[in-house]
């Protein structure tokens, strides 16, 4: 039972010592406790080395965790309690440069007031997308009382104290300021109070209106320490009033002011308006909402003057095609003269405007998509983005295809190039900073349970998640992280109910795990001479035995590449424990051998380092990939094993780092996303899905449906492999990863949409984007040679967006176009629902 | 490049036999020993010389599983050549070639040159299938028949260039309508070196060349 090893690490890590020590007793799993415990420091270590280099600034010992609330009057230690818990969460709010996501400020001790006498600490930050000069975004996190163990899991139990039952009038207005970016979660469905309730999801700059600034009089608390209110657009509402009780509101607006450009109202001093001035497109369009809501001040009426002026000198150069930079000229001096005001920005401004209109021009998008692009805060990168292409020589030759034009020049594979695009193409996937395991804690109540799971849904499908390490620089070789196989295996039902409490959760991850080694059994205690009498299974696992290898065979993790000590210490311990024979006859077959005694261990494998290959770990994990794969021949007979399931595993395993959790991850997968449809023998589910993609396409954009049904590529054949393995084999593996995590969370992020659809909204929308290109196809020969061309550069962010628009466009019909069959789900029984099914 | 002719050939056969390898070899002139496994339909070409004229191999190497099937016969439609191939070391990829060339007959066009190939003829140790009982099937079928080892590269450059030859000839004789892309001949625009004797093939040219 060697294979079931990490089960157990993984559950430690999810659980903490207490739940794996249970599980332990519970003899699934035999583990040498070396490789468990290595692991959770693996899992701890950021925020241990995060809390080392706090504590030197912060001055303040990390070990005391802050009151969730304070009774105020008379509690002479509420001013300056608080200063030490930040230190243990910072490993997850600041640390997220590998996300291209870098904090501008953060600043701890930034309190919410609930009620007179009640408020809650937290950390307030300011981020922006590194990468591509991204909007900026304002969060603000409570802390939490369970101090460093917030860090680790959303399966942690709480102990929270509780916070002041009545919601008031602040929680009322932190409502979410727009649909765009959830904000605080004020429903509190399970009818708990929870702190956690109050946080402020990432706000992007551009939503904010004003800035409200309040010094610091005398006495009450709301009024002894100075506090910023941030004024939306959306309603004029406000985000909660934060009262910086360290001090830093100069700092803050400092920070702010780099990101947006502040001025002081006409009418009151204390006021200051808000414009994104990382986008002088958007910054405008600010100004232009501003007029239409009546308060425009004069600056900002004059932006939007200038950019009308602007857009339609800018029209003959779109014209123009290509971009050329000398045509831009006067427009940017034209903005620069109204840019007097801000003439120290002003070569950083010019910049971005030759940038931004150059990549509009390019763009051909008519104006007003750019205005509610744009308005959206949605652009940037786009821009960004163009900006290169426009360097390119081929950039022309594909006309507006965005981004795609760029990857095209990027190197096919394996290289430093390949990593830099697709580190560029990460960033630009997600609209709003990425989910960090801190944030994430604030959608537990205190007992642990998730009391919105769809919210979280959303955030990962506008943010992502996370990544466990800064590895900027090569993505493939970072581990998954815990938080991605903690949201995964929420995402796909790992734990069953998500508003379940930890203790429940441990027990339903403890349960499947059980029965898939009753599983497993089925087929790895079939000897040679019942596998002789068994044809059917005994194909199977030949065509499986040929197929893991041959699965992801390029991508570090399936070679065995060492991610850190925790798995030199597993491997070391495995080996010693294999060399002792005890647990030999217990090993299951390598894959090579197909029923064959495992080969021995060799000595030079015995310690590999961190960042080395390990034909041990390799082994390993191939391992894992057939055993998933034949345990699932054994629980779906029917559908048995076809090429492609392999793809869809090796991605879920290389998450999930376990085999037993990755396999039930593959069942929801399976039978709740739809892949199953996928393999169905009479290939009536891939027909189904390619008729879906013609119906979206007939309703988007009928001049092309027509003219490829004139050159009978109507049937789409050409999007085989798309929808097949929904783009992963168009995409390097931690794109494809990035891109599943937003497709399992569409259904619950885009209204109407059922789930396992979006990917035919995706498909649709990508052909669309490429029309061009398919118009002067002649053949379906043609077709299928640029769906090929495209391999390893989709322009993926635009291709999201664009479904996205196609989702709401299309409505209902569109709704009708991709209505799923109901799937297949016989015997699902330890299938586990889906996050809300 | 210019070309005289572009040829389309389609690589068939069971998963696992080396479709994707023999067409990296003959593409690349290198041997990957693990080559991720075909979804779809992959491409390559190549650029070869037959009587003195530059033919480029537009070649489309599809997916060996039966699931794949309905999808891989619509890659058949404009095939001038397809490279059968089995596993000499495997015999029921031998088996299976006769529902091989049932579909093909169904879906290419009735003058599709194809070439038997068994493959992997450098494991000889583990040889299941004779050379002779892949030349009696080739011949009883009217195929033509190698046997290559993508490894090795043993007759691979061959196995192409020939089908190539073949179709070529075919041409020559006047068989092939050129100028009707449904045999999987297109007529490049160069015309490559035409040599003054080959009076079909300079025909043929200009009267495509106008559209292309």
């Amino acid at each position: 039972m060697s294979v079931l090893l990490p089960v157990e690490d993984a559950f430690r890590l999810v659980l903490g010592a207490h739940g794996a020590h249970e599980l332990g007793n519970g003899g699934v799993a035999s583990s040498p406790h070396s490789h468990s415990h290595s692991r959770v420091s693996r899992a701890s270590s950021s925020s241990a080395s995060a809390s080392a280099s706090a504590s030197a600034s912060a001055s303040a010992s990390a070990s005391a965790p802050a009151p969730a609330s304070e009774a105020l009057p008379g509690a002479a230690s509420s001013s300056s309690s608080p200063a030490s818990p930040s230190s243990s969460f910072q490993s997850s709010s600041s640390s997220s440069k590998d996300n291209a996501f870098e904090t501008l400020f953060a600043r701890d001790n930034v309190c919410i007031q609930l009620t007179q006498n009640a408020r809650i600490a937290g950390r307030i930050t300011l981020t922006r997308n590194a990468h591509v000069h991204g909007p900026a975004f304002l969060a603000w996190l409570p802390y939490n009382s369970g101090g460093a163990a917030a860090t680790s899991s959303i399966a942690l139990p709480k102990t929270t104290t509780t916070t002041t039952k009545s919601a008031n009038a602040v929680a009322n207005t932190a409502a979410g300021p727009s649909t765009s970016t959830s904000t605080t979660t004020t429903s509190s469905s399970s009818g708990k109070n929870n702190k956690h309730m109050y946080a402020v999801h990432p706000t992007c700059i551009s939503e904010i209106h004003s800035i409200h600034q309040k010094a610091p009089p005398f006495r009450t608390f709301a009024r002894s320490f100075a506090s910023i209110t941030f004024v939306l657009h959306h309603n004029h509402e406000t985000l909660p009033t934060f009262f910086f009780v360290g001090g830093g509101t100069r700092e803050m607006l400092g920070a702010l002011a780099s990101v947006a450009r502040l001025t002081q109202s006409a009418e009151d001093p204390t006021i200051l308006l808000v414009n994104d001035l990382a986008d002088p497109l958007s910054r405008s369009l600010v100004g232009l909402d501003l007029a239409l809501t009546g308060a425009l001040p004069p600056m900002a009426h004059h932006h939007s003057q200038q950019q009308h002026q602007r857009r339609s000198v800018s029209s003959p150069v779109q014209r123009g095609g290509g971009g050329g930079g000398n045509d831009d000229l006067p427009i940017v001096q034209g903005f620069t003269a109204f840019l007097g005001a801000a003439a120290a920005a002003a070569t950083d401004i010019i910049n971005d405007i030759d940038n931004m209109f150059v990549s509009k021009a390019e763009a051909g998008a008519n104006a007003t998509e750019e205005v509610v692009a744009a308005a959206e805060g949605e652009r940037e990168e786009d821009a960004a983005a163009r900006l290169r292409a426009t360097s390119s020589a081929s950039a022309a030759e594909h006309g507006d295809l965005g981004s795609f034009v760029i990857l095209k020049d990027a190197p096919p594979s394996g290289d430093g190039g390949t990593r830099a695009r697709m580190v560029h193409q990460l960033a630009m996937v997600h609209e709003e900073p990425p989910v960090t395991a801190r944030e994430l804690s604030t959608f537990l109540d205190e007992e642990g349970r998730m009391c919105t799971p769809s919210a979280v849904l959303r955030r990962v499908f506008r943010g992502g998640l996370e990544s466990s390490t800064p590895s900027t620089s090569a993505p493939e070789l970072a581990p998954p992280s815990a938080l991605q196989r903690d949201v995964w295996a929420l995402l796909l039902g790992l734990y069953g109910d998500p508003q379940a409490t930890p203790a429940e959760r441990a027990e339903t991850l403890k349960a499947k795990r059980r029965r898939y080694a009753e599983l497993r059994m089925q087929w790895s205690s079939i000897d040679g001479t019942q596998a002789r009498r068994f044809s059917k299974f005994r194909e199977r696992r030949q065509q499986i035995d040929k197929d893991v290898p041959r699965t992801d065979s390029a991508h570090p993790y399936f070679n065995g590449y060492v991610v850190d000590e925790a798995e030199v210490a597993a491997l070391v311990a495995r080996n010693r424990r294999a060399s002792s024979g005890a647990s030999r006859a217990s090993r299951s077959s390598s894959i090579e051998g197909g029923g064959a005694e495992a080969e021995p261990i060799v000595d030079e494998d015995a310690a590999p380092g961190v960042g080395s290959y390990s034909h041990e770990l390799k082994a390993h994990r191939l391992d894992m990939l057939r055993g998933l794969l034949l345990t699932y021949g054994m629980y779906h007979f029917d559908l048995g094993y076809c090429q492609g399931m392999s793809d869809v595993a090796s991605l879920l395993l290389s998450v999930m780092d376990n085999e037993a959790d990755a396999f039930w991850c593959f069942v929801q997968v399976m039978d709740v996303h739809g892949f199953a449809d996928n393999f169905l023998s009479d290939e009536n589910g891939m027909a189904r899905q390619l008729a879906s993609v013609r119906d979206l396409l007939a309703l988007a954009d009928a001049e092309l449906m027509a003219h490829l049904e004139s050159i009978e590529a109507d049937n789409l054949f050409f999007l085989y492999r798309w929808v097949l393995l929904r783009f992963k084999r168009e995409l390097l593996l931690e794109e494809a990863t990035r891109l599943w995590e937003v497709l399992f969370c569409s259904h619950e992020s885009l209204e109407g949409l059922d789930v396992g659809t979006f990917h035919l909204y995706l498909a649709a929308a990508l052909v669309t984007i490429h029309r061009d290109a398919l118009l002067r196809a002649e053949s379906l020969d043609d077709c299928l040679r640029w769906a090929n061309s495209l391999k390893e550069c989709l322009p993926l962010a635009e291709g999201l967006r664009r479904a996205e628009s196609l989702v709401m466009e299309l409505g209902t019909k569109g709704r009708e176009a991709v209505a799923p069959c109901v799937a297949d789900v016989d015997g699902g029984g330890g299938g586990g629902g889906g996050v809300d099914h | 490049m210019s070309y005289a002719y572009l040829f389309k050939y389609i690589i068939i056969g069971d998963t696992g036999v080396g479709k994707s390898c023999l067409l990296l070899q003959f593409t690349d002139k290198r041997f990957q020993p693990v080559h991720d496994l075909t979804i779809g339909v992959e491409f390559g070409a190549r650029l070869v010389t037959i009587d003195g004229k530059q033919i480029k191999l537009q070649i489309w190497d599809t997916a060996g599983q039966e699931s794949f099937r309905s999808i891989t016969r619509s890659y058949y439609r404009g095939a001038a050549g397809a490279l059968l191939v089995y596993d000499i070391t495997r015999r029921e990829t031998f088996h299976h070639l006769a529902s091989w060339l049932e579909d093909a007959k169904q879906h290419a066009n009735a003058n599709m040159t194809i070439m038997l190939i068994g493959n992997k003829s450098d494991l000889t140790h583990r040889r299941q299938v004779s050379t002779e009982e892949g030349e009696a099937f080739a011949k009883e079928h009217g195929l033509v028949f190698m046997e290559t080892s993508a490894k090795t590269a043993h007759n691979v450059e061959d196995a192409f260039i020939n089908t190539a030859r073949k179709i070529h000839e075919k041409i020559e004789s006047g068989i092939f309508d050129v100028s009707n892309e449904s045999y999987g001949i297109k007529v490049g625009l160069g015309g490559g070196t035409v040599r003054p004797g080959e009076a079909q093939a300079s025909a043929a040219t200009p009267a495509k060349s106008n559209c292309c």
